[in-house]
């Protein structure tokens, strides 16, 4: 058996649980850049669609209405380590999927228990996180993902599905998009579609052959465990990382080399840092810019790589590498939109053998420094201490007026408390609201 | 000759981490601000360690969300009821308790 764990509204839930003034009304999370709106808490949901820009719901932000949020990624992620960390007080399984889901494995548990069990999770994790979840139960992760989605969608449920327990699992299944279904994207499902295959119901009763041959094992797992044959087992163990990406659009289209080079040296800092916190050396490096793609005309993209001989984390080597490919990538006469660094062929520290051809280089010495300039930047703020590639004023940063606290990770953003006072009642009946 | 280090008796240092939080999933640091309360046991620029595992019981102190703020408070059984000392249910408005401070961290 299994439990899909999904947090609800998850970036508008960590935003809400430290500010009680916004209980039962509408936030959004916009995406980087304060692009377009990445998450709705249920209040929201009804009056903006996903990937609603900022600017056409800036009325009902200007009005009150709507309250929304920058992306706060260190403190989506640190709730999001508190709920994993909760989950494992129910199983000793637990497999984190993305961000906002998990599952977990319940193995030895018997069929009555598990709607009670679903339950206490469900209150235990909004007890102790403030984010409220959904859980679905099934015998097979593709099922339990479904439950899921039933037990968001049905307020009656109270957070729980336990798919056992359906009268007539097939109607429900019946009146479920194909395109629900856990691993089946937009194209899969225009596929199905196109086969006469509509609803969940249809694909779980769709002839294996023919599925096996128009789409491969993989299809045929999906149908299989949406007949209840587990295909697909738990997974705890993160793969293991294979590159590491810093991307980010600009906050405003830019059209210099030197911004540019400005942005990607910064980006190619925090990918190093990266690196060093992971004890990874690069032995490969690629920086990207490209222009918008929602533009008709003047469209552009470079890529330029290099491979890296020794392998290195080193911050200043990686920026002299990147300021070259920057520039070769570079074409004049485009505006921008974003650039990315990426590192690949990565090794662990220690296990990179000497090269045969590269200069030596006296790296105790390098990471010594590299060593300083990280804990320097971690006690002061990102960047105190940074190399002059980067630039003192950026004009390319990212905008996010709409920056929340990072409550849990900063010691000076905690979330603030005020001592109570009992407000004395009064003869006039002022109103006596609390001072912001 | 120097004396041997007993290998079997060496200990952890101590750790406050270890001593102040005991679910560090449910438990989250936040600070007092504003002015000092006559009688109050909480001054401002406090930091307190709150567990949001923790049941709060009569006399505990609390932080709670009164009027969309979170405010530090002490609670008493009232009625079947976690509420301030004096306080008029209906009257008053609602109390939600937000998590149980278990220490109270000053500089001194």
């Amino acid at each position: 058996m299994f439990a899909l764990v999904d947090c609800n509204s998850f970036f508008a839930s960590c935003e809400k649980v430290f500010r009680p003034d916004l209980d039962g009304k509408p936030v959004a999370v916009l995406s980087n850049n304060d692009g377009c709106i990445v998450a709705r808490s249920p209040e929201a949901k009804p009056l903006i669609p996903m990937q609603a820009t900022l600017y056409s719901v800036q009325d009902l932000v200007k009005h009150g209405k709507l309250h929304v949020f920058s992306s706060n990624p260190v403190l989506y992620k640190d709730m999001s380590r508190r709920v994993i960390q909760t989950l494992k007080h129910f199983s000793p399984e637990v497999e984190q999927y993305s961000i906002d889901e998990a599952f977990l494995g319940l193995h030895g548990f018997t069929k009555a228990d598990l709607t009670d069990y679903g339950h206490k999770v469900h209150t235990t994790v909004k007890q102790w996180t403030g984010i409220p979840v959904s859980v679905g139960i099934a015998k097979t992760k593709t099922l339990a993902k479904l439950a899921a989605h039933g037990a968001k969608r049905y307020p009656n449920l109270n957070g729980v599905l336990d798919f056992g327990t359906l009268a007539d699992p097939d109607a429900v299944l019946a009146n479920i998009d194909v395109g629900e279904v856990w691993g089946i994207g937009r194209n899969l499902k225009a596929k199905l579609n196109s086969m006469g295959i509509k609803t969940v119901l249809q694909l779980k009763q769709a002839d294996e052959r023919l599925i096996k041959k128009t789409f491969g094992i993989l299809g045929l797992r999906t149908v299989l465990e949406l007949r209840g044959t587990a295909c697909f087992p738990m997974e705890p163990v993160a793969a293991p990382v294979t590159m590491r990406i810093v991307s980010r659009s600009f906050g405003h289209l830019v059209t210099e080399l030197s911004d540019i080079k400005e942005a990607v040296a910064t980006y190619t800092t925090r990918c190093a840092e990266k690196l060093r916190a992971d004890g990874l050396l690069a032995g490969h490096f690629t920086v990207t810019i490209r222009t918008s793609y929602y533009r008709a005309e003047n469209q552009y993209a470079a890529a330029r790589s290099v491979q890296l001989d020794p392998p290195t984390h080193d911050t200043a080597v990686l920026i002299y590498e990147a300021m070259q490919l920057a520039e070769a990538a570079f074409t004049p006469g485009y505006e921008y939109l974003k650039a990315k660094v990426i590192a690949t062929d990565l090794t662990p520290v220690g296990e990179v053998q000497g090269s045969l051809f590269a200069a030596p280089v006296d790296t105790e010495k390098r990471d010594k420094l590299m060593q300083t300039m990280d804990s320097l930047n971690r006690k002061l703020c990102p960047d105190a201490v940074k190399f002059g590639a980067l630039g003192l004023k950026p004009t390319w940063a990212m905008r996010s007026d709409y920056f929340s606290q990072r409550y849990t990770t900063h010691w000076g953003e905690l979330p603030t408390v005020k001592v109570w006072q009992m407000v004395k009642p009064t003869s006039t009946r002022l109103s006596c609201k609390p001072v912001r | 000759m120097g004396f041997p280090v007993p290998g079997d008796a060496i200990e952890q240092s101590l750790d406050l981490n270890h001593h102040l939080i005991h679910n560090p999933a449910a438990t989250f640091f936040m600070r007092v601000e504003g002015d000092m309360v006559a009688g109050q046991d909480v001054h401002p620029g406090d930091l307190l360690v709150v567990d949001r595992s923790l049941v709060a019981q009569d006399g505990s102190l609390v932080v709670a969300a009164i009027a969309g703020t979170l405010q530090i408070l002490r609670v008493e059984q009232h009625q079947g009821q976690l509420v301030p000392p004096g306080w008029q249910r209906g009257t008053d408005g609602d109390i939600d308790i937000w998590g149980v401070v278990a220490h109270l961290i000053r500089k001194v």
